[in-house]
């Protein structure tokens, strides 16, 4: 009995009514926007690294370090995406709240389904893998609203006062993206959680068909391109892909972190001018000299997309990410 | 002990609670006297995974070729790890462990197989210590056997080398395996502002990875023979202390900075001493748009001094430095150039002379590296270097040579 009152002490006091507002660091920029969203001014929150950043490589410096030391809460992608560099600034901050374990350690790939896992043996001929799974699923804006629901719980086990304000304003994230997915009109039409359930298990299409309110939004901006065929540098696009119905259908490096070789490139080129593949998406980090010779050779375009937002929220991600590929495909 | 560490713990983690809740908590935690319960771990999403230790196994090994005979090699080439035939030298095998022990302990072993000049195999429990992972106050606690936290490569292992070998210095003043021993360290992270981190540890003094200090008995150094010593007071044990800050310069560039002093008994006589202070500096320049880490351009450098009392009575002063310049110009590869200069000052004694001891003799050292990584994994080198020594016969040397690296296991997370 009076370890429990302890536990439950240890889990409580180091979180009860922050002065000066909780101190939110964030491992990608999108993760601290949706924080922002969500904490509103009761946060302060800090992105490690920028969206002009391959988030796999980080170097781990010391100014990370300090910011970590002073976080409350810390939010990482998790699926091992900053396994290269988030244990030793965690090491370095030697902050007990936020250590894997301890609550102000968030995880937010939690309830996210997962897609890319591995199934079978993973070794590292395959590259450098994933094992537990593709970690670009912030990419898809229905997991952003999933993520703003983990970030709001964990901002409320932080700051227990204000954990009626996290979960509305959560909730009105939630919306805001629910809008921007399928337009105003079908959101109050149908309501968020049903058309989030749609889309997931690929019903929407038949749903909008059977007349009513037209699909809007990101997604309606999206239809005419279903089914198209697109090649892109990394498996950092599958979770837009899947989400807006088009197919990656190989990729430009020749595994995880392995540069492809003349071959790979010459059996890309040429299964792309049979498929007749238009669209090689890259991002600004990765080398565009291969990226854009293939696409010169195979007659298609080059798009260079962001990863992350560039602008002041994580919606805007998707009115770039929408209308890039809207004028490409 | 027992109920004031857990006090402590309790009060130091709730220190953005309120005052009256951290009473209350602290009343409590005194009553109880016992162990508090961790915290209950957050429910992840992600899929369970386990992950008691995490397993990884490096191999560096180097084949080369020099203008000097290999007992001459063995001398221009002091580091334990640096290659030291004409032909093959496997430099380090190393087995890294590493897990989290309960909330409160994390530990790491690093064990070395080596081969040595005679065929045999060799195996060195180069690290196993643990590191508290819930201190108070941003302090860190490690203890068992570890490197010296002197200066930036004396901790680091042989396969995140930028070089072949080691520096001169290096070999000179922390010894051929770095300096390392059994012994208790704390480090804090100051709170201010900027990274101002201050280490201090104790260790034992004694041994060949403490070559400066009490280095085995029938060892020399500059023509005296070292002596048993036993430790006799607190102050016969191996101190450090250690000052390291970082400041960034935009988001491209951070500038590293430390300083370093370790102080100890040496085995010349009963009464002698060494002190060895050292300045660091390591720049890196990086841009945000990079591609798996290419381009980026790193400087770094270290200068060394060494007192060394012996009982004639003499001090023996040396110095040592090296700068070295690494660039990733483009993906995969790293070029890099190093100097190295070492110098021991003059101390007639008997027949001894400075000019002939190749731990002791003034020495340039002119080395450049060409390095392609196939992936994270996976490293292949080549390096020359051009040696002056006065100890050397003709004067000078040259030698060339490749090194390669796999490593396979857990994926390693590298420190800045």
């Amino acid at each position: 009995m009076r370890y429990s009152i302890l536990a439950l002490l240890m889990f409580v006091a180091p979180f009860s009514s922050p002065a000066f507002g909780l101190e939110v660091v964030a491992t990608l920029p999108d993760l601290a926007k949706i924080a922002e969203a969500v904490g509103g001014d009761r946060v302060h929150v800090t992105a490690i690294t920028s969206a002009v950043q391959d988030p796999h490589f980080v170097d781990p410096k010391p100014s990370f370090v300090v910011k970590l030391r002073d976080a409350d809460v810390f939010l990482i992608s998790g699926l091992e995406l900053e396994i290269g560099w988030v244990p030793p600034l965690l090491d370095g901050a030697r902050n007990p709240k936020i250590n894997a374990g301890a609550p102000g350690y968030v995880d937010c790939s939690r309830g996210i389904p997962v897609i890319e896992r591995p199934t079978g043996e993973v070794t590292r001929a395959m590259g450098d893998a994933h094992p537990l799974g593709n970690p670009h699923y912030l990419l898809d804006p229905l997991n952003g609203v999933i993520v703003a629901r983990t970030i709001a719980e964990a901002l409320g086990k932080a700051d227990p006062a204000g954990a009626a304000d996290y979960a509305a304003r959560s909730k009105a994230f939630g919306r805001t993206i629910s809008e921007g997915m399928f337009g105003k009109a079908l959101v109050d039409e149908v309501g968020e959680s049903k058309l989030d359930r749609l889309a997931r298990s690929g019903e929407l299409d038949a749903f909008v068909a059977k007349g009513g309110v037209a699909l809007g939004g990101w997604m309606g901006k999206m239809r005419p391109f279903a089914g198209k065929k697109i090649v892109f540098y990394h498996r950092s696009f599958s979770y837009f892909a899947e989400r807006f119905g088009l197919v990656v259908a190989d990729y430009v490096e020749l595994k995880p972190g392995i540069q492809p070789g003349p071959s790979h490139l010459a059996d890309l080129i040429t299964k792309m001018k049979k498929e007749g593949i238009k669209v090689v998406g890259t991002h600004a980090f990765y080398d565009e000299k291969v990226a854009n010779l293939v696409a010169a050779k195979a007659g298609a375009k080059l798009l260079v997309v962001p990863l992350a937002s560039t602008g002041s929220s994580y919606a805007q991600l998707f009115d770039t990410l929408t209308g890039q590929f809207a004028t490409a495909l | 002990m027992s109920t004031s560490l857990p006090l402590l713990l309790l009060v130091a983690t709730s220190s953005v609670s309120t005052s009256s809740t951290s009473d209350l908590e602290a009343e409590l935690a005194a009553a109880l006297g016992s162990d508090p319960q961790p915290a209950a771990p957050a429910p992840s999403g992600a899929p369970s995974s386990v992950r008691f230790i995490d397993i990884a196994l490096d191999l560096l090994g180097a084949a080369g070729l020099s203008t000097e005979k290999e007992a001459t090699i063995r001398d221009l080439e002091g580091g334990g790890h640096d290659p030291k035939n004409r032909g093959f030298t496997i430099q380090n095998v190393e087995l890294t462990l590493a897990g989290i022990v309960d909330p409160y302990l994390r530990g790491d072993a690093n064990i070395v197989l080596q081969i040595d000049f005679g065929g045999e195999t060799v195996i060195e429990l180069e690290e196993a210590y643990l590191t508290s992972l819930a201190l108070p106050f941003n302090l860190q606690l490690k203890a068992g056997q570890f490197f010296t936290a002197f200066g930036r490569l004396n901790p680091a292992h042989p396969h995140t080398w930028d070089f072949v070998d080691q520096p001169v210095v290096n070999s000179r003043f922390m010894g051929g395996d770095g300096l390392r021993s059994q012994g208790v360290q704390l480090s804090w992270l100051t709170p201010l502002p900027f990274f101002l981190e201050l280490t201090g540890s104790v260790q034992n003094s004694q041994g060949e990875t403490a070559v400066s200090f009490r280095n085995a008995a029938g060892e020399t150094i500059a023509g005296r023979e070292l002596i048993e010593r036993d430790v006799d007071h607190p102050g016969d044990l191996l101190y450090l202390g250690r000052l390291k800050s970082s400041f960034d310069f935009g988001e491209e560039t951070t500038v590293v900075l430390g300083a370093s002093g370790a102080f100890g008994p040496n085995a010349t006589a009963l009464d002698t001493k060494t002190m060895i202070l050292g300045a660091d500096l390591y720049v890196k320049w990086k841009p945000l748009t990079n591609e798996v880490g290419w381009p980026y351009f790193a400087l770094q450098a270290e200068v060394l001094m060494r007192r060394y009392d012996v009982p004639d009575p003499a001090v023996l002063t040396d110095y040592g430095l090296y700068a070295q310049a690494l660039w990733g110009f483009v993906r995969p590869w790293v070029v890099g150039v190093r100097y190295d200069f070492a110098r021991g000052q003059d101390v007639a004694f008997d027949d001894y002379t400075t000019s002939s001891d190749p731990l002791r003799d003034e020495r340039h050292r002119a080395s450049a590296v060409l390095t392609y990584y196939p992936s994270e994994f996976s490293k292949l080198r080549l390096q020359y270097a051009y040696d002056r020594a006065d100890f050397l016969p003709d004067g000078d040397a040259h030698s060339v040579y490749l090194q390669a690296e796999i490593i396979f296991g857990a994926h390693g997370a590298h420190k800045f």
